[in-house]
């Protein structure tokens, strides 16, 4: 059993009580942004994805509560939101500038790292935001992929060797 | 130019996080709200079908009930006021009603009951009676 199961949010979760679904979302809501910020093309098809995981989570609350680890669920939801989407739309690698609809947004915090990423196959990018931006273990990563730990780790490490090369070397 | 340490990297990766905009909460929460208002809507209408139901079942069940009091399904015939079923052949193949009307004249048409309107011509009649054109002659 994992701290997110003992967590006293789960039982109004359960429930559907939003004022619980707005806590959750203030304790995973950037993780989730950001990795989905990592998986799609746009801000705008970020936000989209992550209003559907919640959506997604809301629809399935029980089973989301009863999870081992309902961080690592939310954010295989997120990612089934992501392809979702990407299938819809046709899959764009990330803008190396922001786009029109983007425009009023905050900028991204670093332009030349946010080029580098969408550089990086999309199995890469997916790990690695996992892991720094969502704050999952390997372990939850494998459990969010369906994948095992040793590989979730070893493309962790294949995505920083390549953006140490993409960012570290001349162009 | 060196390659920026694995370490410095992840830490460089980390602060990039994109921030969410205020209004993706605020988003998140109306249309988890409105979703959660929708799912109690649905409910509310279910429960109302299955009570409607339920009352339309009642009520057929009443109104049968006093249908099967009102005419009961195994009531005796009056055989004794209805006239025995005709079995003659002309009788065969007519509805009800004409069948019943029929059965009750049959009784007048049966042999020594209903006089003949004429006498029968008798035969010495018929013997004297012209035969040829000659005759008539």
């Amino acid at each position: 059993m994992t701290a997110d199961a003992r967590d006293p949010l789960l039982e109004p979760l359960s429930r559907g009580d939003p004022e619980a679904f707005a806590a959750f979302y203030d304790r995973h809501g950037s993780g989730l942004f950001a990795v989905a910020r990592a998986l799609l093309s746009s801000r705008a098809d970020a936000e989209d994805a992550v209003q559907e995981t919640f959506l997604s989570l809301f629809r399935s609350r029980a089973a989301f509560a009863r999870a081992q680890s309902p961080r690592a669920y939310a954010f295989a939801a997120l990612r089934r939101a992501a392809h979702r989407l990407r299938s819809r739309r046709t899959a764009l690698p990330l803008p190396a500038e922001p786009s029109v609809e983007d425009a009023d947004l905050p900028p991204e915090p670093d332009p030349a790292l946010a080029r580098a990423l969408g550089r990086l196959a999309v199995e890469q990018r997916e790990v690695l935001a996992l892991k720094l931006h969502g704050g999952l273990t390997f372990s939850e990563i494998a459990a969010s992929l369906g994948i095992p730990s040793n590989t979730a780790a070893s493309r962790y490490r294949y995505a920083l060797e390549h953006l140490q090369r993409e960012l570290g070397g001349p162009a | 130019m060196s390659p920026e340490p694995l370490d410095e990297l992840e830490l460089r990766l980390a602060r990039s996080v994109p921030a969410p905009t205020a209004a993706l909460r605020v988003s998140v929460v109306a249309r988890l709200e409105r979703r959660r208002l929708e799912e109690r809507l649905l409910a509310r209408v279910l429960e109302g079908l299955v009570a409607a139901s339920l009352l339309l079942g009642a009520c057929l069940f009443r109104a049968g009930g006093d249908a099967r009091a009102a005419f009961p399904a195994h009531a005796p015939l009056d055989q004794a006021r209805l006239p025995e079923a005709p079995e003659a052949p002309e009788f065969i193949g007519l509805d009800g009603p004409e069948q019943l009307r029929l059965a009750r004249l049959a009784p007048l048409f049966a042999v020594g009951r209903l006089a003949p309107l004429a006498p029968p011509l008798a035969s010495t009649e018929l013997d004297d009676a012209p035969t040829t054109s000659q005759e008539l002659r």
